[in-house]
Parts: C-alpha cells; structure tokens; sequence
C-alpha cells in the first residue's frame, strides 16, 4: 500500500513503522557506504573496515547510482586533462584539434560533457610498462594489467569514435595537461590562464613523472627556499585522488 | 533501569515524529518543477549530441560501457543499462524522445504518478550507460528523481492538480482510484518520509565533500578558491581579478570548507539555517556563474529547497500569485477533515 495511504492524517500503524524504519535504515547505509569507503582509503588501498561496511550494500548502491565519493574540487583543486587530435592533411601540417573546445561544443553543458570523458580518460590512463621497481608484486602486476586493458579498452573507443568524427583513420590523439598558473606568475608575469607553456602533452608510452621533471626543471627552486604563497604545487599534489571511475561520478 | 526504557522510548518517539509526521506536498512540488526542468535540459542537450555518446560509435562505445561494470576489468558492479544493447539509431532517438517527454511531464506535474518514477528509471538507464561522461549534476538529478517518486509531488502546482479541480467539479467526488492518481494536496507521511531523505542525503554530500577538502593542503592555506579560478577549463566568467585580493578568496576558500563540513549540524537549528541556506545559494550561485556549471550550482541550489517548510512555500508562492496567503477550499477542506 502506499505510504501517504497510511497516514490517514495519524501515524501509521506500528508494523508499518517498523516495516519503513528498516528500509530507511537500509538505504541510508547504502547513501553513506560508498562515501565511507571511499573516503577511507589510502596509499595502499581501501581500509578493511570500510570495505567491510559497505559490502552488504554495495549492490544496491550501485544498481541505484548512489555511489559516489562527493570529492568535489577535492582534495586540491587540480589541472586540467584534455585531449589533443592531430589529423593529416594534404596540405602537409596536420590538422589540430583540442577536446574539450568551447567554441564547438555548445551549449556549456554539451562542453562540459565533453571535459569529463577527457577527465576519465586522463583518470583511467595506466602506463604501457609497469615501472621496473613494482614489477616483482604479482598483485600490483596483475592490478596493473586489468588497469592497463581497460585504458587501452576505452583508447580504443575513443579512436573509433574520433576516426568517424574526423574522417580520417590516420589520426592521432594524446592527453594534454593544462596546468593550473600559480598566482605570483600570474601577478608578475601577468601569465594567461591559456598561455601556451601551461599545456604539456603526455604521450601514452612516457612514464608521467619523467615529463614532469622536464617541466619542473627551469622553475625548481633554489635549496632552502620556501615556495611562495600561492606557488602552484609541484608533482602528484597538485592533481585529485583517483578513485575507481573518476569522472563517472564517484 | 526506568531511565533506561524511558530513553528507549523518547528515542522512539522522536525517531516516529522526524520520519512520520505527515507534511504538505508544496516544497516537494517546487523542487519536482526544478527537476524535471533540469531533466528536460539535459536530455535535450544530450539529443544535440545523440550518438557521439549513446550510440555504436559513441566515445565510449557500447562494448565498452558494459565492459566498465561487468567485470572485465575487475570487480564487476550493479551497475546496468538496457542502453548498452541499443545500437539502432532509430532506437535511441525513440529512447531519447520518451526521456524528453517524460521528463517535460514530470515538469508540469502530468500523470505525475507514472511520470515520476519513470523519469528516475529512464535517467538511471542513461546515467549507467554514460559512464565517463558524468559529473555531479547527473548524481543530483538522479537523486532527487527518485525521493520525489516516493511522494504525491504532483498534488499541486501541477495540471494534475487542475485535472483533479475539473473533475471534482463536474463528478463532486472521486473514486479511490482516481483519488490516488490525483491526489490531493494534504499532509502525508510520504512527504515527510521523502523530504527527510532528501535532506539526509544531502548532508551526506556536503559531509563528505567537506572532509575531502580536508584532505587538501589548498583548502587550509586559502590558495583553493584560486587555483579554481585559475581553471580555464572551468572558467565561464572570469574571476582571476581575486588575485589581488589574497584575504579575499582565503577568507571564501575558508568559509566553503567550514560551511560544507559543518553543514551536517548546522542545517538543522532554526537559528542558523538561514544562514546555512543563504550561503548555500551564494557558493552555489558563485559555481554556477563563474565555474562554467551552470547546471550543477542550480541543482544544488534547488537541493537545498529540501529544507524549506512546506507551509512557508505555500504562502510564499500564494503571495507572489497574487493571491491570498490563506489556504484554498480545498486545502482548507483537508486540513480540517479528519483524514487531514
């Protein structure tokens, strides 16, 4: 029978209260069990005791999308990922396209769109080696493995997709970061927030930190210094905690 | 030992009087509107851009949508759609359409019964096959679809409610039947029961979107709002002028993540409530002008409307009607009826 049925301008009946209470209590731990565990892991990976309190709704949760993490422009606020098209032309330089692109996807939320699948795809990127040191754990190799196929999985679609966009099959594509200006470049150098030495491309068989370096180098500061207020801040700090699908909502 | 069982039993009470007090339907109402408004908007842009991201050769494809949550990568999820077996062109179109009509009625508050949960349903198919592409708005859209499924939000403000004057006029009464598809707006526990999980839900989110920030050494050392600003992905309207402003936006990056931690509480006290409401709206609105989301500052805006009084909503809009802030005929029958 339907809730507002029972009401009947009283309570409802104490079997009908109970019966409801039980199923509030269950979706509210399947609304806060999620959050829980993934608020609750680590460098390591998920605490047992989260995990454990979210197994029993686990289903539920997912089935009914309530599986989110809620890091909102959290931990940090980060860079931003793109994606950088190349596609041939006769002319002889290659055509270039930069996703998302205001100017061709409109309305905002259509380019918004588009800037989360360039997220996802930055979020779900694996290398194409397993670095030298984490190759004797046959658990982080075979992790890594699982990882590396579900990147290449959704390249895979992207390329189709992008190969039928551009009618080209030729084309190329890679992940762009678009850093983040710190404010005293901003106030000295009066750096724009598009200014070209803030995107650097991250090629698919380069491990990330090895780009990094090479960008950080001019701008390491000295020994002793302090970074200045405001300083955009240097490596993996700088970018959001990855969760199992970023972008898609968790 | 008495002590004992008389806080067992207040602990009782209290818990029945929060979850089952009948409500008014009116601020349920008003949110239905802005949902299914936003539901409309979104499912219409989607159509703008239909097969770049539902169709065969969609960026994520439809192998690879299922691939996502079925395990193939890892642990599998619950997460399903029957949308990863539509390749047709002509199917989704279908499909699209419906979504867009069934969201413009739970808008206008038509056949609100069937629409409702079918609005939930459909955006719940389309969230599940666009994986990759979803952000925040997308997980306050489907939550508020389905709390307002729970609940007569179509008993007023709505054509059903005009529906239903028509036919009280011309038949004096309805069927049971009739009665449920039309229902009237008085206080039910489906409201409250509703309501209260909205508003639940919604400390959960700020809760944990408050300690993630926690987590962030921006958050602390005020430099977050600037480094959002400094996003020109993000951007819409420029704000970078806050740069010379430093105890400006330090003093807002500070304010955002006091606000949203302690939401939880503070939401609750009539005391500060309001100002828990108004700066939910200045921090969302501030999103929604100069982050380039739009439709997320709204959403959350309208999110918060949770935890507006029924009764308040009510004179509100009857004043703003032009009309008198008391309760119409049949209100007034409700109120006074036994049932009501």
């Amino acid at each position: 029978m339907p809730l507002e049925k029972r009401s009947d301008g009283t309570h409802p009946t104490r079997w009908w209260r109970l019966a409801l209470s039980v199923l509030i209590i269950g979706h509210l731990w399947a609304v806060i069990g999620r959050p829980i565990e993934f608020a609750t892991q680590g460098p390591t990976g998920p605490s047992p005791a989260g995990s454990l309190f979210y197994a029993p709704v686990r289903g539920y949760s997912e089935a009914a999308f309530l599986n989110h993490g809620y890091a909102f422009f959290a931990p940090n606020p980060g860079p931003s990922h793109l994606i950088r098209v190349e596609v041939p032309s006769e002319e002889g330089e290659p055509r270039s396209y930069l996703y998302p692109d205001l100017s061709r996807q409109w309305p905002r939320l259509l380019y918004h769109r588009h800037f989360m699948l360039t997220e996802f795809f930055h979020n779900t990127y694996q290398p194409a080696q397993i670095p030298p040191e984490l190759a004797e754990d046959p658990i982080v190799v075979e992790r890594w493995a699982l990882d590396r196929q579900r990147h290449e999985a959704i390249r895979g679609s992207i390329r189709r997709h992008l190969q039928r966009a551009h009618e080209s099959n030729e084309l190329t594509f890679h992940r762009v970061e678009h850093q983040l200006a710190g404010l005293p470049e901003f106030l000295s150098q009066q750096l724009r927030l598009d200014d070209p030495q803030l995107y650097i491309d991250l090629p698919d068989d380069e491990p990330e930190f090895r780009l990094r370096l090479r960008r950080d180098e001019p701008t390491e500061p000295q020994a002793g210094s302090l970074p200045r207020f405001g300083a955009p801040p240097q490596g993996d700090e700088a970018r959001p905690m990855r969760g199992n699908f970023p972008g898609s909502g968790r | 030992m008495n002590a004992v069982a008389q806080w067992f039993r207040d602990s009782i009470a209290s818990w029945d009087r929060f979850w089952f007090t009948p409500r008014l339907p009116h601020t349920l109402a008003v949110i239905r509107i802005a949902t299914g408004a936003m539901l409309l908007y979104t499912h219409l842009v989607l159509a703008s851009d239909l097969l770049s991201f539902l169709g065969p050769e969609a960026w994520i494809d439809n192998a690879t949508a299922r691939s996502l949550h079925d395990g193939t990568f890892g642990p599998d999820d619950a997460g399903w759609s029957y949308l990863w077996s539509i390749d047709s062109a002509a199917g989704l179109w279908l499909h699209q359409l419906l979504a867009i009509l069934v969201s413009a009625c739970l808008m206008l508050g038509l056949a609100t019964r069937l629409t409702a949960p079918l609005a939930w349903f459909i955006q719940l198919m389309i969230v599940h096959r666009l994986t990759g592409a979803l952000f925040g708005l997308d997980q306050l859209t489907t939550m508020l679809a389905m709390y307002l499924m729970l609940a007569p939000c179509g008993a007023v403000y709505s054509l059903d409610a005009v529906i239903r004057r028509r036919m009280l006029k011309r038949r004096g009464t309805l069927s049971p039947r009739l009665g449920w598809w039309f229902p009237e707006p008085r206080p039910t526990v489906a409201v409250c029961v509703a309501t209260r999980l909205g508003q639940l839900h919604l400390c959960v989110i700020y809760l944990f979107g408050g300690l993630w920030k926690a987590r962030g050494e921006m958050w602390w050392d005020g430099t977050a709002l600037w480094f959002s600003a400094a996003n020109y992905e993000y951007q819409s309207l420029d704000l970078t002028w806050v740069a010379h402003y430093p105890v400006l936006f330090a003093a807002a990056t500070h304010l955002t993540i006091f606000w949203e931690t302690f939401y939880c509480a503070l939401v609750w006290p009539r005391l500060t409530r309001p100002f828990v409401l108004a700066t939910a709206v200045a921090i969302h609105g501030g999103i929604a002008l100069f982050l380039g989301m739009i439709t997320f500052g709204l959403i959350m805006i309208v999110a918060n409307g949770m935890f507006l009084e029924p009764e308040w909503t009510r004179r509100l809009l009857r004043r703003r009607g032009g009309g008198s802030e008391e309760a119409s005929p049949e209100e007034r029958r409700v109120a006074h009826s036994p049932r009501g």
